[in-house]
Order: C-alpha cells, then sequence, then structure tokens
C-alpha cells in the first residue's frame, strides 16, 4: 500500500478474492464490513490505516495449486 | 486536513516506460510468470496521496461500491478478458440488482469462492441491512467494477477513474468504498 497510497485503508489479512471473510459466514462478513465503515470517519490523516484482527476459518483457498489463507496469490 | 486531488505528474513518465516494458514483459506473461514480468514493471510513484474529509455521518451519508473482483452481470454484460494484459475496462452494477445475477471473471484470483457467496468481494445484501437498520444513509443508484488485473495503469487513471467520478458525483455519493482484488 505503500506504493499504492490510498486516501484512507483498511488491512485484512484474509486471502485475495474473499476480502470479507468465509462465503456463508454472515455474521463475520458483516463485522469486517462493520469494522471498515467505521474507518472512514476514524482516519483522521491522509493514507492512514487500521488493521483489523480476522483471520481465515476455513480450509485453505486453492488456487493454482497453492492454498491461500492470507494474502495475494501471486 | 484539507481535500487533495490525485497526483496525475506520473501518467506521461508511465506511459513512455510501460512501452518499454511490455515486448520484454510479453514473453513472461504469455507464459504466466508474472513475478518475473512485474520484477520490472514502471509502477508509478505518486508525490501526494489523495485525500477528501468526510464530513457527514455513516447515517447520513450515500455510498458506493468499486469492486476489482471482476463482477459483471451474468448474461447481460460481457466477462472481463483474460489476455496478458488483463482488462481495463468497466461495468456498471445496478444498485437494484440481485447478487444471484451476478458473476465474476477475473483472471487472477481463486473465482469460486465469490461464486459460492458474492458478499466476499461486493457485499451489498450486508450494506442494505444497514441501510434498512439506518446505520448507513443510503446506497448509489450505480456500483462500478473492474478486473483488478490490468497492467495500463495510464488508462485506468485517464478514462475510467475519471468516469467512476463523474458518475458518482451525479449520483450525490459520499463514500466509494473500494473492495481490492
Amino acid at each position: 500500500m505503500h506504493v499504492v497510497k490510498p486516501p484512507r485503508w483498511t488491512y485484512v489479512r484474509l486471502p485475495r478474492g474473499s476480502m470479507f471473510g468465509e462465503p456463508g459466514n454472515r455474521d463475520k462478513q458483516r463485522k469486517v464490513l462493520l469494522d471498515v465503515l467505521a474507518a472512514f470517519t476514524a482516519i483522521q490523516e491522509p493514507g492512514g490505516h487500521v488493521e483489523l484482527p480476522y483471520r481465515w476459518e476455513a480450509s485453505p483457498v486453492m488456487y493454482r495449486g497453492k492454498g491461500l489463507k492470507e494474502g495475494p496469490v501471486s | 486536513m484539507p481535500s487533495m486531488k490525485a497526483d496525475r505528474d506520473w501518467i506521461e513518465e508511465f506511459r513512455i516506460a510501460y512501452d518499454h516494458w511490455l515486448p520484454e514483459a510479453m514473453p513472461l506473461l504469455e507464459r504466466g510468470d508474472y513475478q518475473a514480468a512485474f520484477r520490472f514493471y514502471p509502477f508509478p510513484e505518486f508525490e501526494t496521496i489523495p485525500w477528501t474529509p468526510v464530513t457527514k455521518p455513516l447515517a447520513a451519508s450515500r455510498l458506493a461500491v468499486v469492486t476489482t473482483a471482476g463482477t459483471h452481470r451474468t448474461g447481460v454484460d460481457a466477462p472481463f478478458r483474460h489476455g496478458p494484459e488483463g482488462d481495463v475496462s468497466l461495468r456498471r452494477i445496478p444498485g437494484d440488482v440481485a447478487l444471484a445475477d451476478l458473476d465474476v471473471s477475473h483472471s487472477h484470483m481463486p473465482e469460486q469462492i465469490a461464486r459460492e457467496d458474492m458478499n466476499t468481494v461486493f457485499p451489498l445484501d450486508h450494506l442494505r441491512e444497514l441501510v434498512a437498520a439506518g446505520a448507513l444513509g443510503s446506497l448509489a443508484g450505480t456500483h462500478f467494477s473492474l478486473m483488478g488485473y490490468a497492467t495500463r495503469a495510464a488508462d485506468i487513471a485517464e478514462t475510467v477513474a475519471p468516469e467512476i467520478a463523474e458518475a458518482m458525483a451525479q449520483d450525490r455519493v459520499d463514500l466509494a468504498l473500494l473492495v481490492p482484488v
């Protein structure tokens, strides 16, 4: 993100392609979303960010032969 | 903090550098060696961070989603192209769309997750519930979708991003929620 320089951002340690949590885990998806929305007003400085505590709680996501629980695929 | 518009100084230099990068990168891209290809990609270097202060509470704000999951309407919109340079085109997703009518076409993400539950990359069901509960003011009439794999960054900055910004301004959108994939 130091390259992209977005105005404000949240760091979500979930696999790329599932940024709000596991499929069907509606409670967790809603919590992630609420935390992200709260960051709109909480972040007061350009480039400010919030790191969220959520982690992947299912089998790794398979992509091109690799199992992902966090981060990008390549 | 006062408002600060996005830095545009990088665009001309990027276009020149991109034209040098592409011929050398193309064989690597075509065989899927992205790590090697992007090791010398001319990533833009921004001098400033764009900024618009948030002046309204969430309960009074109108929000639009911009996802780069390659979301599109099944059988209505063209899927995103999966070539070596990706796809810089835009899909407009109507605000009243049913998530069951959406699909994804993204060459660089595990598509099966979004197909199982589109809320993982485009959380419209949850946002609608928040509006109904009064926690969020309203949702935009149109949301926006791109595919996150798009190497022609200058085209996005000069054509797609202004198009999105103009549409949001006309729709009186206060907040843009970007879901990067």
